[in-house]
Formats: structure tokens, C-alpha cells, sequence
């Protein structure tokens, strides 16, 4: 009998981790390298590279040609047909992480402040960032974790581990589905109650919290057109929505104000109970500035700081034909002719991160010590403690950049903690790790996408040789270590600092 | 020949082949902070916080000889009225004394370099030093609200394209929690952690190399690379072992002492610092007060003065601030020590405090008038600074860095 690879693989795997050994698995799910490595040469950035820079958290070895050859738009609409895209090695990884799969009852029986809880779910959110095959639906899942924002951190005695919840319950089931069944999953999660304190909004003793948030924040912006008596009477519509002892949904009926409401010109007339809400949830959805405020966010996040009119405007007109659907509206961005010419973007410390461990085909293990990493460069997931989420410039990161290039070097040097990255291993597979001036020429064009310029070049192998210090050779430990801090400002470089 | 190419000769080499050419925004000779700030704004001064960590005994520290109460709260441990014999305390006005082990700083009250606000704090009620740290750092006056920083909120909202990346730094393994907040800030132990390695020349050879990568890289990009290229310049010419202080200063080798030492080299270096934290403590004193308290406000008052001394000629741009997460019990307790308290005293040291040594609405130590018998609270801290960030610093926005609270200023600075 003939066991095809995949059934082999998949007992083998099944073995292994019946014996507990995920280290077996991390190797044995490891991406290979493509047999024929060739970056692209051209003098500009490949536009397939500039795509996966944006739609994905940034291209693996060999990618930008393989996505060449399927075509640009297939592509996009194979990741958006994310449910069919087979992510089998993925789950491996995932299985030692129990608190994903747990239902809030179960999360709850741990007591409070259980920080494991939280931290399975950032190692996770970061292998799924690093190896998931449904990339740019992870890009997604990014997005709206920002833009739904939980601070995992929001007191010392929380429950605000059901962010776990909200992370499988509302943030992935509708990441790319319709807006509006993404913001009432979001509008019924206990994390985003609890957050946003809508938990202990009563009658008697009404919290605006959440009601200003979800106008401000989560679907008419800042300037939406809502006034400060909106705030409230939303606030009044939403008593009573709040928490069991469970961590789940519940609608006290006995904390609800039944009188007679008006939103945003809206009446909601008396007695409404928890259709008041609901009411509510349906007037924002449909609210044209919903959808221009998203478009404009979503824009800014696969675009540039600065989100081109020509784009948004694309965008908001999908949104109103297709009622806020979300993989319409991404197909419409990343086909927009303007995308292909978008200004540069600066990475974040997350993207920073996970593309520099996907450029090099890095193994991860989920070591806490790499989420220390993004606590220090000030962006690890759900850590930020404003309910906007992080933010999406670059006025803000790029003063960060001392911290960047610590990280570029720890990464080079294979110093990251729970991280194997050879360099050497790449090096040797396309036969480039015996001369210096090969082994730049190759790591510029993976690193970039592209051929060094005069300027850059002049600059790299100019800093190896160091005057004829270091010579081409790289047989003796000198001349590797020379090549390693080399790598480093090839690396450190800032069109690698650009999505 | 084995010569390393000077910066001088790299530049001209590099420029040479360079086809942006623009030596001056290539690599401009050390410019101070406020060339980098955006026109019009105003730069603001440098803000050095010292957290006192354990509770401070504010009542042994800053005397309140006047108020014949504390003489029998505190029988033992009571230091007594400047007039009196043995161990008295120095006079600041008719009313309070300031502990002799603290002598050092007398001078600087007497020159109207320095105030102290006392009955202050957190309104928390909080005798636990984790949460009344936690709420003190964070801003606030209970669990609730923001967990970043005040100071983090602060700098977030004051921002600019250009900021130094030595703009925040808490002398710390581990960021004080004032600071989180700020994407940027550092924790350093030292300035000589702020390197791209340890080994000089090659440090040297990469800052080289990445001036090189980034000649003519946009904003914001561009313009971090060279706050950044010139803070690690400017940190490498720093030799701290051999900063020699002004006026004759003498920085111990404490924790704070050796803060204070490298804030003072990195005010002087113009790296573009705004603000430092700096932790002082254990002052948890419940037990043998008398042997624990005096080296650790020696320690305070001497580095504190040796800092105002350094840093006399910038005394019109540098504020200090000290706070202590609470004051400790009136009434002394059993085993020659004090427990944990409310109300305590906040220090503020800079050119333009108020010609007062002591700002206080006194509550009086009479047991009618504690609260739970401790020193009530009579100014919110964040008065205190909410007012140097409104009078010290560059625009802030007092309504995000203390949510809530509503801002009345006592009048500490000029």
C-alpha cells in the first residue's frame, strides 16, 4: 500500500503529538525552501512584492514568484476564499494552545487574572501571523483587532481573557465577512462590554462609555455627525447589555431604561427592551459615514498614512452595493489602479517582526521572551491601552527606529528568544555562502525585492570590506561574523523598514 | 595601512558619489533638540521624576514643628523644633523644619529653587504600595481608568516628527509604569547601553554604513534615522566615567545618584532628553525607622543637591519632581517605625518655583482631623503636576494625561 506524503504526514504528526512534542511539529511544519530561490532583479520593487508587502504580513522565499505565476488578481481571490485554502500545518502548531478552542465557561473556571490565558492567545495571534497560509485574512484579523481594540491589560482583576473569545467568536468568524454582522458579534462579546464598561451600564447609574466608543470608534468616526445627546440616549438604548457569571451575553432587563428614545433622529420608540440596542446597531451599520470612516481606516492601513481619495471613495461605493461587504471591498482596494503607486508605509514593530521571521523562513516555537520584544518596541498585540488601537502612522513608530534596528540585529544574529534564523542555511541552498559580494548581491534582492542601487551597494560592501580588511572569502569565522553584521544594515536598511 | 576612515573623510567620500549631495542633511554637526523641533513650538524643559518607592515618611522629612500634635503622636521618633536642643530640625518657615539628614537641600529652599507641597497624594485610599504606585503612575485615583502613564500620555500628545529617541528614558531594568504609554521611551540601566554594539569601532562602522542607507530618506523615516545616528553619536562621546559635574557636584554611586548623573551628561549633551524617571527607595520603614531612614534621605538630599548644583546654569529649563506613592502613619508604632499612611509631601525643584518653601492648607495632626489616622489629603497630586506640565513643557493635554480630573493649580511655579 502506497501512503500518500500528506497521510504520512499526517500519522506522524499525530503521533507526535499525542507524545507532546511540539518541537517535533515546529520542524517537522517548518515551510521548506523552494528548490529554485530566484528574488526578483528587477531595478524597482516588484509589483507582486509591493502586493504582498500590503496583503500579507510580507513575502516568503520564493513568493513573489509564485504569486507571479498564479496572477495578481487570483491570487487575491483565492485569499479571499480564505475557508478553502488548506491550513492543516497551521493547526498542528496550534494544538498545545487549549485556552483557543475553550468556551467562555471554561475560560471563566481558571478565576481571574490568568495570565496564561492571555499570553497563549498573543504566541498564537503571532504563529498564526508568521505561518498561516490564509494571509491576507490574517492581515484582516489585524485590522480589526485594532479597530475593535481590547486592552488585555485594562485592570489587575479582569476578565478580560474572554478577549479570546472575541478573538474566534467575532474578530475571525467575520473578518472577512459583512460589517454590520461583525460590529453586533462585536456589540454582544463580553471582552468588549467588559472594556468598554457597557458591563455596568444601568438605569439608575448610566455608563457612556461604550456608546461614545462605538460611534467615535467603531462606525461613524470622530466627526460622524452624532452629537453629545446621542451619546446618551445610545448609552440609555444599551442598559442592561452586559455579563453573566459565565462570561457570557446578557440582557438585564431590569437595568434597561424603557422610555422613549431618538438617535441620531432615529425614534426608538418606549419599551423596546433589548431591540432598542438593536435598533441602534442597524442605524450605524447603515449610516454613510460607517462606511466612509471604515473605508478611510482600511485605506490607510493597505495604502499609505495619507489615504488617497480615488481609493476610499472605490471603496465606500462597494461598501453601499454590496451592503458593507468586506471581501468586496478589500478586492476593490487591492485591484484600485492607485494601490500599485501607493506611497511608502512604515512597518510596525509587529510587522516589522513577523516579516523579518518570514523573509528569512524562520522557525518560531511561541517562546514568550519574542512577545517581550514587541512589549518593549511598544506594539504587542491587544497591549494597547486606548480603545482606538494602535496607531497607523508612521509620525508615531519611526522614532522607534533605534529599537527597530536592535531587533534587525538580534534577528541576524540569531538571537531572538524561541527563534531558529539561518542565515547560512539560506545561503548555502542557493549556493551563495562562499563570497561575500554574492552573498549581498542575493540577500539585497530578498531582502528588497529588488537590486541594490549604486548607493546602497557602494554602501554594504563598502562596510564589509572595510578597506580590504575583510576579504571576499567567507571560510574563516572573521569574515562570517563581518558578513552577519553586514546582513544587519542590508537589513536595518530602510526599504526593509517599509511594507 | 590600517586606518580607520574618520566620519569627516566617509562623509566626503560618500558625498562625492552621492547623487542627493546635500552634505548639511547628510550629517549636520550636533544640533540641540530644539533645532529639530517643529517652528513655533515652544521647547519645553526637561522633567526629571523620582519616585520614592515604599513610603516616604513625609511627616520625619518635611517637620511640622507647629502643630504640637505630632510630638505626641510621635514620642520616639518625633525630630524636634529647630529651637530645641539634640536633634532638630532645620528651619524652612515658622512652621515646618526639614530633617537634618536631609541638610543638603536647605539651601535650595532658601534660594527659592525648590517647594515642597504637603498634606499631598493620591486621593485613593490605598495603603497597598502596589496599587497606590500603580495609581500615582498612572495618573488616575483609582483602578479605573487608562493603564498607561501619565507621563507616557503626556509624551504621546506632545510628539514630533524628529523627536530624539533619548526624548524619555526611565533608569531602570524595567520602564516605570509612568512612562508606558510612550512607544519610544528606554529603559536603560546606563547611557552606555544606547549602542548598535559593544564594540566601539564597529558601532562606529555601522553608523556609518546606515548614514549612508538613509541619505535621502523621506520624513518621518529620514529624519529618525539621523535623531538617531546622532544620539548614538552623541552617547558615544559621552564618556560617563569621566562627566565631570559643575560646581564641584559629587553624585554618589546610587541607583539615584548615577540617574541623576546621566540625566545631567544627557541635559548637557543637548540629546534631545524631556524626560527621566528615576527610583529612590526602599523607604518602607516599619521597624528601626531611626537607622533605616537617615542614609536613605542622605542619599536623596545629597544626590538631589549635587544635581542642582551640576545643573545650575540650566535650573531655568530643568524641573525636578519627587513623589512618594504615601505618607506613613502619624502615630508611631510599637517597633520604632511608622506603617503605612495617606498624605505625604511632593518636591518640586526648578528656577521658577514660588519664593515659599512650603506650600500646604494644613489639616492638623489633632486625631479629629485624620482620616483613619493618617495625614489627610489636602493637595491632589495631579495638581501639582498638571501645573509644571501646563507652565514647564511644550502644549500638553492635561485632559488625556489625567482623565477625569479637573485641574487647580496651587501655585508652585512662577
Amino acid at each position: 500500500m502506497i501512503v500518500s506524503r500528506r497521510a504520512f504526514l499526517g500519522a506522524l504528526l499525530g503521533t507526535v503529538a499525542v507524545s507532546g512534542c511540539s518541537q517535533a511539529i515546529d520542524e517537522l511544519t517548518q515551510p521548506k525552501l523552494p528548490a529554485t530561490l530566484i528574488p526578483p532583479t528587477s531595478e524597482n520593487r516588484h509589483p507582486i512584492a509591493h502586493l504582498l508587502n500590503r496583503a500579507t504580513y510580507g513575502p516568503r522565499p520564493g513568493q513573489v514568484a509564485d504569486v507571479e505565476r498564479v496572477g495578481k488578481e487570483r491570487w487575491i481571490r483565492r485569499q479571499l476564499d480564505y475557508d478553502s485554502i488548506d491550513d492543516k500545518a497551521l493547526g498542528w502548531k496550534l494544538r498545545r494552545f487549549d485556552t483557543l478552542k475553550m468556551r467562555p465557561d471554561d475560560l471563566m473556571s481558571f478565576g481571574r487574572n490568568q495570565t496564561f490565558i492571555v499570553n497563549q492567545l498573543v504566541q498564537a495571534t503571532l504563529i498564526r501571523a508568521v505561518y498561516s497560509k490564509r494571509e491576507l485574512f490574517e492581515v484582516m484579523v489585524g485590522f480589526w483587532s485594532d479597530h475593535f481594540s481590547i486592552n488585555h491589560f485594562k485592570d489587575t482583576d479582569t476578565v478580560i481573557f474572554l478577549k479570546t473569545i472575541d478573538d474566534r467568536d467575532v474578530i475571525r468568524r467575520h473578518a472577512l465577512g459583512k460589517f454590520g454582522d461583525l460590529l453586533k458579534a462585536s456589540a454582544h462579546s463580553p471582552a468588549m462590554l467588559h472594556y468598554l464598561d457597557n458591563t455596568v451600564n444601568e438605569k439608575s447609574h448610566p455608563n457612556e462609555n461604550y456608546a461614545r466608543e462605538i460611534m467615535e470608534l467603531h462606525t461613524l468616526g470622530v466627526d460622524g455627525g452624532y452629537t453629545e445627546q446621542d451619546i446618551q440616549e445610545v448609552a440609555r438604548c444599551l442598559t442592561g447589555w452586559s455579563i453573566n457569571d459565565r462570561g457570557r451575553f446578557v440582557f438585564r432587563s431590569e437595568w434597561h431604561d424603557n422610555g422613549k428614545k431618538v438617535v441620531l433622529g432615529h425614534e426608538i420608540p418606549a419599551n423596546g427592551g433589548k431591540h432598542d440596542g438593536e435598533l441602534v446597531l442597524d442605524i450605524l451599520v447603515n449610516h454613510p459615514n460607517t462606511a466612509r470612516y471604515v473605508s478611510t481606516k482600511l485605506v490607510r492601513r493597505f495604502v499609505a498614512d495619507d489615504p488617497p481619495q480615488s481609493i476610499v471613495d472605490a471603496c465606500v461605493q462597494t461598501w453601499q452595493v454590496s451592503g458593507g461587504d468586506i471581501k468586496k471591498i478589500v478586492f476593490t482596494l487591492l485591484t484600485h489602479p492607485d494601490f500599485d503607486i501607493a506611497a511608502p508605509k512604515l512597518k510596525r514593530p509587529y510587522e516589522l517582526l513577523v516579516s523579518l521571521l518570514r523573509t528569512t523562513n524562520a522557525q518560531y516555537n511561541g517562546d514568550d521572551g519574542l512577545v517581550d520584544w514587541l512589549v518593549r518596541l511598544g506594539h504587542r498585540p491587544f497591549g494597547w491601552v486606548t480603545p482606538d488601537g494602535y496607531p497607523d502612522v508612521a509620525t508615531i513608530w519611526a522614532n522607534n527606529l533605534f529599537g527597530y534596528w536592535q531587533l534587525e540585529k538580534a534577528a541576524i544574529h540569531n538571537e531572538l528568544p524561541g527563534v531558529d534564523l539561518d542565515i547560512w542555511d539560506i545561503a548555502k541552498h542557493v549556493g551563495v555562502e562562499r563570497k561575500a559580494d554574492a552573498m549581498i548581491d542575493f540577500f539585497g534582492r530578498l531582502f528588497y525585492n529588488r537590486r541594490l542601487n549604486p548607493t546602497e551597494e557602494a554602501a554594504i560592501k563598502g562596510f564589509y570590506a572595510d578597506n580590504g580588511r575583510f576579504s571576499q572569502d567567507l571560510h574563516n569565522d572573521n569574515n562570517r561574523r563581518r558578513m552577519l553584521d553586514t546582513l544587519m544594515i542590508l537589513i536595518g536598511g530602510p526599504a526593509f523598514q517599509y511594507r | 595601512m590600517n586606518r580607520k576612515l574618520s566620519r569627516r573623510d566617509f562623509i566626503r567620500a560618500t558625498a562625492a558619489i552621492s547623487t542627493y549631495g546635500a552634505l548639511r542633511s547628510l550629517w549636520p554637526s550636533w544640533m540641540p533638540r530644539y533645532a529639530f523641533a517643529n517652528e513655533g513650538s515652544q521647547g519645553g524643559d526637561v522633567l526629571v521624576c523620582i519616585f520614592l518607592r515604599g513610603g516616604a515618611d513625609a511627616l520625619n522629612m518635611v517637620v511640622p514643628f507647629g502643630d504640637e500634635n505630632y510630638y505626641r503622636a510621635r514620642p520616639l521618633l518625633g525630630i524636634k523644633p529647630p529651637d530645641a536642643h539634640g536633634e532638630r530640625a532645620l528651619e524652612l518657615d515658622n512652621f515646618f523644619g526639614l530633617n537634618r539628614d536631609m541638610r543638603a537641600m536647605q539651601e535650595m529652599f532658601t534660594a527659592s529653587h525648590m517647594t515642597a507641597v504637603h498634606a499631598c497624594g493620591s486621593p485613593n485610599a490605598s495603603r497597598s504600595h502596589f496599587e497606590a504606585m500603580d495609581v500615582i503612575e498612572r495618573g488616575t485615583d483609582g483602578v479605573a481608568g487608562p493603564t498607561s502613564g501619565w507621563l507616557g500620555r503626556h509624551l504621546m500628545a506632545t510628539t514630533q516628527e524628529g523627536d530624539s529617541p533619548l526624548r524619555a528614558i526611565g533608569w531602570s531594568d524595567k520602564l516605570q509604569k509612568s512612562l508606558h504609554g510612550y512607544v519610544s521611551a528606554n529603559a536603560l540601566r546606563s547611557i552606555a547601553d544606547f549602542h548598535l554594539t559593544g564594540d566601539p569601532d564597529l558601532a562606529n562602522d555601522m553608523s556609518l554604513a546606515l548614514t549612508s542607507m538613509y541619505q535621502g530618506t523621506a520624513a518621518p523615516l529620514g529624519t529618525a534615522a539621523q535623531s538617531t545616528l546622532q544620539a548614538l553619536e552623541t552617547v558615544r562621546l559621552i564618556d560617563i566615567d569621566q562627566y565631570k559635574p559643575a560646581n564641584k557636584a559629587t553624585y554618589d554611586d546610587s541607583e539615584l545618584g548615577r540617574g541623576l548623573k546621566q540625566t545631567a551628561a544627557l541635559i548637557k549633551a543637548e540629546a534631545g532628553l524631556e524626560v527621566a524617571c528615576i527610583d529612590h527607595g526602599n523607604f518602607d520603614t516599619h521597624v528601626a525607622q531611626s537607622q533605616l531612614l537617615p542614609p536613605l534621605l542622605r542619599t536623596f538630599a545629597n544626590n538631589l543637591r549635587a544635581f542642582h548644583d551640576d545643573m545650575l546654569d540650566y535650573l531655568h529649563r530643568v524641573t525636578v519632581v519627587v513623589i512618594s506613592e504615601f505618607g506613613r502613619r502619624v502615630q508611631e508604632n510599637g517597633g520604632g517605625g511608622t506603617d503605612h499612611g495617606h498624605g505625604g509631601v511632593v518636591y518640586v525643584m526648578s528656577g521658577h518655583v514660588v519664593q515659599q518653601p512650603i506650600i500646604a492648607s494644613w489639616p492638623g495632626l489633632n486625631a479629629d482631623f485624620l482620616e483613619n489616622g493618617d495625614l489627610k489629603i489636602t493637595a491632589d497630586y495631579r495638581d501639582v503636576l498638571g501645573e509644571i506640565l501646563t507652565k514647564r513643557t511644550a502644549r500638553t493635554d492635561l485632559g488625556l494625561v489625567f482623565p477625569g480630573h479637573s485641574y487647580q493649580p496651587l501655585g508652585v511655579l512662577r
